[in-house]
């Protein structure tokens, strides 16, 4: 059931056996998960918004400071209402690759403390929540019409074929919004932001919400899970540790450290067959994005970050002398050619200089603000161009075209760099709190009964968007907490 | 109707081959117009006439020359290097079979051996670069090099654009971060397909099969000038694939009537402070951003300060505004939002006697 906060008087103290801080893909996958599960367990999901996009006086509560080299905006990639960021993603989904949950020394990478296969089950899961029938990635499954559009890499030791699928996009605000309602053992508080925390050693005892209203209530949870996003859940978390919380992971070093983000690299152009489809397009079961990636072997030698390639379709002014792709004798294989701008999603390295503070300045519920520092590695630019080298010298090795490279000026880059709006890494899974915020269930180290989901957990990010493994985590956290009882 | 001015014929010509006849037919198709020799390579004349049939390599060997002089030799020594390369005997003519599988395989091995030549940022190999050198010292440039002007004709219907006009001074269909954009409903177009304005190429992307979206984005200094100055400026849609062009019309950029100025200077009246931001600024016909119970679409101005009679003018129409932290809402009818076309939004009071304009409001077609 849903309860709104403004509506108030309620009672100003609550219960429960799990308190979910956000509803967002997280917050509503680990609630409805854990209510089917445990249906006995009373659980309250507390979001700070309401069921519609907030007034920009709410938005507001988000804003704070952008001070890293690359600008980014606080307010427009997050949204506070029931459903969260699900409400204008894009629907695309895929899993990690096996190769993203390891750790990478040599390419400046960290892995993550469990592996793939511990994971499929869960993003089997995930396809389910984010109605996605089809858990096939490899582009042999296509139909002959589709993959004769696509480069044969078969035995290319460097690239490989890839898809994405796409999620409807299931808005989860939507789509399960009655299965709360009418669920027995979920409240859902809606305007009730978490303003502030008491604790014991180990125990966050008891959460205050609130919002603009006014209204106030205590909730004292035997187990509290915070879902507010790669942002707000380091906000969050900062608080704790500002209050003197001296739990271990609130005092890691890596606590609202790493902050990264998928950022969008144009490395080149290339003059290539003419009607390759690396874009969204219609397949038999749905529709796809067929994309090119370096191999495991590539990345391993390579020391590459992973990174995926889209070649869009774009008339480019400079292309090689007419007629000069159609020559056999030049190793080329004929027909026409089309020039393709390529779009490449490169797996950031954890970047330590990249991070939020708490700034000095409060928002209208009286909680420090953010300050911002997007920091891009200066070496993820050199891997984009690495990549992008070797694949222009593949393309030219097996006669379909030619490469042209975009000049590499890093600091022009860095100051037009455009995220993606997925906030990642500032809460790190790791195996000790000396490298992570998180151990491998989610729990925050040194407490027991905090736990962090969404994407503020991964230690590393690949190149897929994460609303995927952000689910896929959900799903196996919502399993965590009801194999391990209620306290 | 001529082609807008900036495009020219691009001729790739050089020495004694004048080459200037245009040929029909698609842009990029290469006709084996072959050249007749005028210097021997000393490979063999079977060597030669290949030498001469690939079109496209004399211009790049043009290319290779200015941008990296050391390939600027003779050509006795170009063809005892791209014998050694090739592997191929010191001397004796070479059969064209022989001239071209040899030639294949010396590229694919440069590729895979990273012996690379950056000409123009192309990554190339260096053994084609030789080629290409020595073809542009045997043979020059080929007619068939040459590029084509693009044609005008029909590359799609379209049923519907805008917005069509502004006043000067005034930023039509504005963004978030200041950049106009104009739409056109242009049903199978080519996904790659691009607007221009004035002979000045617009970011375009097609969006949903249906509509194509032309930005101004990156061109900010471009899109001032343009919209501060009164007159037509032709917008035409090209297709680089089939080389082509059409007409779609004319942006109208209007005086600011004396009207506008006077709202200009009630902008500046104390009665409102400067509009910070607002929205929503587009929507799509029948559709309500930021719905309300009632169907109606609700906007919102971010502005500091106004008179507490202030109202929303739609269309000249008039709405009861609610203003919070700084912030103005109002809604808007749905009956206002079902067909495209485009919303003229401005803050009233009567209580000051002014107005303040906001902005356009576009619906776009579904």
């Amino acid at each position: 059931m849903f309860t709104n906060l403004a509506d108030g008087p309620h009672s100003a103290n609550r219960q429960c056996d799990l308190l979910i801080l956000g509803a967002g893909p997280a917050g509503i996958t680990v609630a409805l998960e854990t209510a089917a599960k445990a249906p006995d367990l009373n659980i309250i999901v507390a979001e700070a918004g309401g069921l519609e996009p907030s007034s920009a006086a709410e938005l507001d509560l988000y804003a704070g400071d952008s001070e890293g080299s690359s600008p980014y905006s606080l307010s427009t990639t997050r949204l506070r209402y029931f459903g969260g960021t699900s409400g204008h993603w894009g629907g695309w989904c895929r899993p990690l690759d096996a190769i993203d949950f390891i750790a990478r020394q040599q390419a400046g990478l960290a892995g993550w403390p469990i592996n793939k296969p511990e994971l499929m089950s869960h993003y089997r899961a995930a396809h389910q929540w984010l109605d996605i029938p089809d858990d096939n990635y490899d582009p042999k499954r296509l139909e002959p019409g589709l993959q004769e559009k696509l480069i044969d890499f078969s035995g290319n030791e460097w690239f490989q074929n890839r898809l994405f699928h796409f999620s409807p996009p299931t808005r989860f605000g939507t789509k399960y919004r009655s299965a709360i309602e009418q669920s027995d053992s979920i409240e859902c508080l809606l305007n009730a932001a978490a303003v502030s925390y008491e604790h014991t050693d180990t125990r966050l005892n008891k959460v205050t919400v609130g919002g603009l209203h006014g209204q106030q209530i205590t909730i004292q949870a035997n187990r509290v899970v915070i879902a507010m996003g790669g942002m707000e859940s380091a906000r969050h978390l900062l608080l704790m540790q500002q209050q003197g919380w001296q739990a271990a992971g609130l005092n890691s070093p890596k606590l609202a450290r790493g902050f990264a983000d998928h950022f969008g690299l144009r490395p080149g152009i290339l003059q290539l067959q003419a009607d390759r489809i690396y874009q969204r397009t219609e397949s038999s079961t749905g529709p796809v994005m067929p994309i090119i990636t370096p191999t495991p072997e590539a990345l391993t030698s390579e020391a590459w970050q992973n990174a995926c390639m889209m070649l869009q379709i774009t008339p480019a002014a400079n292309r090689l002398p007419p007629g000069y792709t159609n020559h056999q004798a030049l190793g080329f294989l004929g027909g026409d050619t089309w020039s393709y701008t390529v779009q490449m999603v490169l797996q950031p390295r954890s970047n330590e200089n990249s991070r939020l503070e708490l700034s000095t300045q409060t928002d209208a519920l009286g909680l420090p603000r953010i300050k911002l520092f997007w920091e891009i590695d200066p070496r993820d630019y050199q891997s984009a161009q690495s990549i992008f080298t070797r694949f222009t010298h593949e393309i030219g090795r097996l006669g379909l075209g030619r490469g042209q490279l975009k000049p590499l000026d890093t600091k022009l880059r860095r100051r037009s760099a455009s995220g993606t709006a997925h906030h990642m890494g500032t809460a790190r899974m790791a195996e000790h709190a000396a490298d992570g915020v998180v151990d491998r269930n989610l729990k925050v180290f040194g407490t027991d009964n905090l736990y962090v989901a969404g994407s503020a957990v991964f230690p590393s990010f690949g190149y897929s968007n994460p609303t995927m493994t952000i689910v896929a985590l959900a799903h196996r956290l919502a399993a965590h907490l009801t194999a391990t009882g209620t306290h | 109707m001529s082609n807008p001015g900036r495009r020219q014929f691009i001729r790739y010509t050089s020495g004694g081959i004048a080459g200037a006849a245009l040929l029909a037919g698609g842009w990029w198709k290469w006709t084996s117009m072959q050249q007749p020799m005028m210097h021997a390579s000393g490979l063999g004349a079977d060597a030669d006439q290949l030498l001469a049939a690939l079109g496209g390599a004399g211009v790049l060997g043009e290319w290779i020359i200015v941008e990296h002089p050391d390939y600027d030799q003779p050509i006795v020594d170009l063809t005892q290097q791209l014998r050694s390369r090739l592997q191929l005997p010191a001397d004796g003519p070479v059969p064209a079979a022989q001239f071209s599988e040899q030639l294949q395989q010396s590229i694919q091995q440069d590729f895979a051996a990273a012996a690379l030549l950056a000409v123009q940022n192309w990554q190339l190999t260096r053994t084609e670069a030789l080629v290409a050198v020595l073809r542009f010292k045997t043979a020059g440039v080929s007619a068939g090099a040459i590029a084509q002007a693009p044609i005008e004709q029909q590359i799609v219907k379209i049923a519907n654009w805008g917005p069509r006009t502004t006043t000067a001074g005034t930023l039509p269909n504005s963004f978030g971060e200041g950049f106009s954009a104009l739409w056109f409903d242009a049903d199978n177009a080519p996904r790659w397909a691009q607007i221009e304005i004035n002979n000045r190429r617009l970011f375009t992307t097609y969006r949903e099969n249906r509509v194509l979206v032309a930005s101004f984005q990156g061109q900010r200094e471009f899109q001032q000038q343009l919209f501060s100055q009164p007159g037509e400026y032709p917008i035409t849609l090209h297709d680089d694939m089939s080389n082509s062009w059409q007409h779609v019309g004319n942006f109208v950029v209007t005086e600011a009537a004396a009207n506008e100025l006077e709202t200009t200077v009630a902008a500046e009246n104390p009665a409102f402070c400067k509009v910070k931001n607002w929205g929503s600024r587009q929507t799509t016909a029948g559709v309500a951003k930021h719905p309300q119970k009632d169907g109606s679409m609700g906007v919102w101005i971010d502005i500091d300060c106004a008179p507490a009679d202030t109202r929303l003018s739609v269309n000249e129409q008039s709405f009861k505004t609610h203003s919070s932290n700084g912030v103005i809402t109002s809604n808007i009818p749905p009956e206002m939002f079902q067909q495209p076309g485009e919303l003229s939004l401005s803050l009233v009071s009567e209580s000051a006697g002014t107005q303040l304009e906001i902005g356009v409001l576009v619906i776009q077609p579904n």
